[in-house]
């Protein structure tokens, strides 16, 4: 395991290699293992990282920047199976570089016992007075999950608590069925091929029907025209308040709204590798209190 | 996607019916309705694995396949297989992932033009297939009613707009 001194001296680097003693983009033949030094750290904070070669590679690259992700997208760290807020809060860049914060941090990480992890938490419905679950809305399969947990990205929790306030202004109540999404078929197999990238599997997204009286405003609803005031409404102020309403799109998919991270970015990268291994690995996903 | 709102033309379907009838005696399709099943079939072509729509409709139908049960069959008609291999004909324009849901002795199969983005669809069919008793609010979700027979001599399953 690495200590605190065994990254050197130098902002490690893309091409960096302990075999060639090129440290920081120049060669510094001091006979140090940096590199391996800082795989070895990444490693034990559970950053996903092939080889430890000692070569700063494409892997070493991406491992840092997952780190780094870690670092300023959230406060959630592993530590002894149990899940812990991090106090200190750091602002940090996606450079793929061991600037001094990040080598700070790492081993500070170390130190602590701290392990990575995403950033989805629990949200209990029944704190919500103008949502609840639908019939078909899934519990997911995980040891934190209980009945009626609606899971999201705790960067998303904002869609829903504002969905609920909102429902409440328009004395309209809506009903969930789906949330985070776990990627991948059932294990019985697939009828079509599921979808790689949605803002569901990182835990930005909600599906709901937006129930007005005893009027269920669903797609057929909307195909037709036949949305309730208050429907329409509900979705103005969703969209006023910054949110994505899936009946804007070129396919229309009325029922969703998201709070869209860019698919194609590191965050949303890291973001779906991170909440997804929460729930293939049953770690810890924490309660939030919206009151 | 613009897939998705283009259609299948009444041709297409023609010739899917055309082709498949020389082998049809033992397909599965047609297997699944003379056992009896509950019967599923959409349209699929290439999805766009970005698309949102696309993402949605993907995973509530495989939920409901993977929770629906033996008495439940499931078949993918892609529109750009060559030779198409499904034995059915649809006597009205089936558009990009729609959902037909057929089963023998029942008075009315029914057809959800389009993805189906709500799990209560599903449920409306399910319960109504199975004979259990429907919450007045499911109504709501009704796919259109369509008339199915199936054709013995060519060995088609038939499908039309319910008169
Ligand atoms: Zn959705």
């Amino acid at each position: 395991m690495a200590r605190s001194s065994c990254f050197g001296p130098f902002e490690l680097k893309s091409g960096d290699s302990d075999k060639k003693q090129i440290f920081g983009g120049h060669r510094r033949p001091n006979a140090a293992s940096y590199v391996t030094a800082l795989q070895e750290a990444l490693r034990a904070v559970d950053i996903p990282l092939a080889i430890v070669d000692g070569q700063f590679g494409p892997g070493t690259e991406q491992a840092l920047k997952m780190f780094q992700w870690c670092l300023t997208a959230h406060p959630y760290r592993r530590f002894n199976q149990s899940l812990v807020t991090d106090t200190c809060k750091v602002t940090q860049a996606l450079s793929g570089r061991l600037d001094t914060q990040t080598a700070s941090e790492l081993n500070r990480w170390i130190a602590q016992g701290y392990v990575s992890t995403g950033d989805l938490i629990r949200l209990d419905s029944k704190q919500l007075d103008h949502v609840e679950v639908g019939v078909g809305f899934r519990v997911l399969s995980h040891v934190s999950v209980c009945e009626g947990d609606v899971v999201l990205s705790a960067a998303a929790a904002d869609l829903l608590s504002t969905a609920n306030k909102k429902a409440g202004e328009r004395c309209v109540k809506l009903v969930l069925n789906q949330a985070f999404r776990v990627n991948g078929v059932p294990v019985s197999g697939a009828v079509v091929t599921p979808a790689t990238r949605s803002q569901h599997l990182i835990g930005h997204a909600i599906d709901c029907n937006i129930v007005d009286g005893s009027n269920w405003n669903n797609s057929r609803t909307f195909a037709a025209g036949r949305q309730t005031e208050g429907a329409t409404n509900f979705i103005d102020d969703m969209k006023n308040a910054g949110y994505r309403w899936g009946g804007n799109f070129s396919n229309p998919d009325t029922p969703h709204f998201d709070k869209r991270l860019n698919p194609y970015g590191d965050a949303y990268e890291f973001k779906f590798f991170f909440n997804q291994r929460i729930i293939a690995n049953n770690h810890p996903i924490p309660l939030k209190n919206l009151n | 996607m613009k897939l998705l709102r283009s259609s299948i033309t009444l041709g297409l379907a023609l010739l899917i019916s055309a082709c498949a009838s020389a082998d049809t005696a033992t397909h599965p399709l047609v297997e699944a309705w003379h056992a009896g099943k509950a019967i599923v079939i959409t349209t699929s072509p290439n999805p766009d694995n970005t698309d949102e729509t696309y993402g949605d409709f993907a995973h509530y139908l495989n939920n409901f396949a993977a929770s629906a049960g033996d008495h439940w069959a499931f078949f993918a008609l892609d529109p750009q297989a060559s030779p198409p291999k499904l034995p059915i004909e649809f006597g009205f324009t089936l558009t990009h992932y729609s959902v037909v849901f057929i089963k023998q002795n029942e008075a009315q199969g029914y057809v959800y033009p389009g993805p189906i983005l709500e799990p209560q669809v599903y449920d409306f069919v399910q319960r109504q297939f199975e004979g259990r008793e429907i919450p007045d609010y499911l109504y709501q979700f009704s796919p259109d009613e369509v008339q199915v027979d199936f054709e013995e001599e060519n060995g088609l399953l038939r499908v039309d707009t319910k008169t």
